[in-house]
């Protein structure tokens, strides 16, 4: 696609929880372990009341105040599944909390950890189609909110944030090809069951978390790797092509092993989960900007993105980095 | 690929758990063995698919084996034993 990044940026609520803060609440956990398996240190947790599209509108309007005209934001996808209400769509409430023009489109996509390449697969296909010029893909979690203190599985993990990312129209193929993926057999095994139409209403008030980690584990060693294999297939690349592969900052244990099997260099693979945790679908967009400031990524260089998680749903691309900071 | 035998399993369950050291036999199970949680079966997880050559990764049963019979089992089921 002739669509490039032109901008990101990122939020993340000040409060956050450390190992300590898990082991005051759960006595018996072992942090050690758990922060040698998972590689998080220090994960974000939104206030309460602190919503996707308040952290969102953050990050959007840090962006917006950058020079980048509201009047020119042609879309608005805003890819979450900690929405502000079940209707009405939060994109449209995030439209008007950032004052953009009603001739916008927004909407809502509701993906994880693989969204943002569904979201710049979206956005990139407005752009390209020409029904857009440029528009903005919106990534905001607040998942803390759905998972209980003595959740071993999910709390060690997941972390609040959001992350806003500018996508324009450019000269050259900067965006794609795209390689995705679904596998709903697989629904059950990261799910918030109380929740939505299938339950009654009387019982959706508890709105936990369910992640079977073994499970959700074994998918990510089996189709993360395909998904990558694939899309250098299709591109005719290899990975000595690729100058940096970005991961969903999925866990320690899960990119350790993706890069085993695929062999990766170390060098090329970056990594921030230490210290912002997993923020799902935002994951992806921040580590990008973390690597670009820290100069990790530069002008040229060609990045591969990888998403995946609930679901099932993955999703990789190619981006040619046109330089944005 | 060097043969793998039932203890090389054995001793990479021993290896994933906390405490260490611990006596693993053939009918140690998650359920009477300290330390082997989700968390100890990534690893094991892991471990097998190492020296398996990643063919234990597309074995989706292994998830749920959570006995040193089961993961046995599987691994024969699979012609990997």
């Amino acid at each position: 696609m002739k669509v490039s990044i032109k901008a990101i940026e990122y939020y993340l609520p000040p409060g956050t929880e450390d190992g300590a803060a898990l082991k005051r609440d759960n006595p018996d956990w072992r942090i050690d372990d758990l922060e040698n398996k998972t590689g998080v240190q220090v994960r974000h947790i939104a206030e309460p009341g602190q919503t996707a599209v308040d952290m969102a509108g953050l990050a959007a309007a840090k962006l917006l105040a950058a020079g980048i005209p509201k009047e020119s934001i042609d879309f608005l996808v805003l890819v979450t599944q900690s929405p502000d209400y079940v209707l009405p769509t939060s994109a449209c409430i995030l439209q008007d909390r950032l004052g953009l023009r009603p001739s916008c489109l927004a909407f809502d996509v509701n993906l994880g950890c693989s969204g943002f390449v569904y979201g710049l697969a979206i956005g990139g296909s407005l752009i390209e189609a020409g029904l857009a010029g440029r528009g903005l893909v919106c990534c905001s979690e607040t998942y803390s909110k759905y998972i209980e203190k003595t959740d071993r599985v999910s709390r060690p993990l997941f972390s609040d944030g959001a992350a806003v990312t500018l996508l324009g129209s450019s000269g050259q193929d900067d965006l794609g090809p795209f390689e995705m993926g679904t596998d709903g057999s697989g629904f059950r095994n990261l799910i918030v069951p109380l929740s939505g139409a299938r339950t009654a209403s009387s019982e959706t008030d508890k709105k936990s978390l369910f992640m079977a980690g073994k499970e959700v584990f074994m998918f990510t060693m089996g189709k993360v790797p395909e998904c990558v294999t694939a899309l250098l297939a299709k591109s005719g690349k290899t990975i000595g092509d690729i100058d940096h592969f970005i991961f969903h900052q999925a866990s320690k244990i899960v990119i350790d092993n993706i890069v085993r099997r695929l062999e990766l260099p170390e060098e090329k693979v970056f990594r921030n989960y230490q210290r912002i945790g997993n923020t799902v679908s935002a994951s992806i967009p921040i580590a990008l900007k973390d690597a670009v400031s820290e100069k990790k990524i530069k002008k040229g260089d060609l990045v591969m993105l990888i998403g995946f998680g609930v679901g099932y749903s993955w999703g990789s691309c190619l981006v040619k980095w046109d330089g944005a900071q | 690929m060097t043969k793998i035998s039932e203890s090389d399993v054995l001793a990479i369950v021993r290896k994933a758990l906390t405490p260490a050291d611990q006596k693993i036999t053939i009918d140690s199970t998650s359920d009477n063995v300290e330390g082997w949680d989700s968390l100890a079966h990534l690893t094991i997880l892991v471990d097998l698919d190492k020296v398996f050559s990643n063919k234990v990764g597309k074995i989706n049963e292994m998830a749920s084996a959570s006995s040193v019979k089961g993961i046995l089992q599987l691994l024969k089921d699979n012609s990997l034993l």
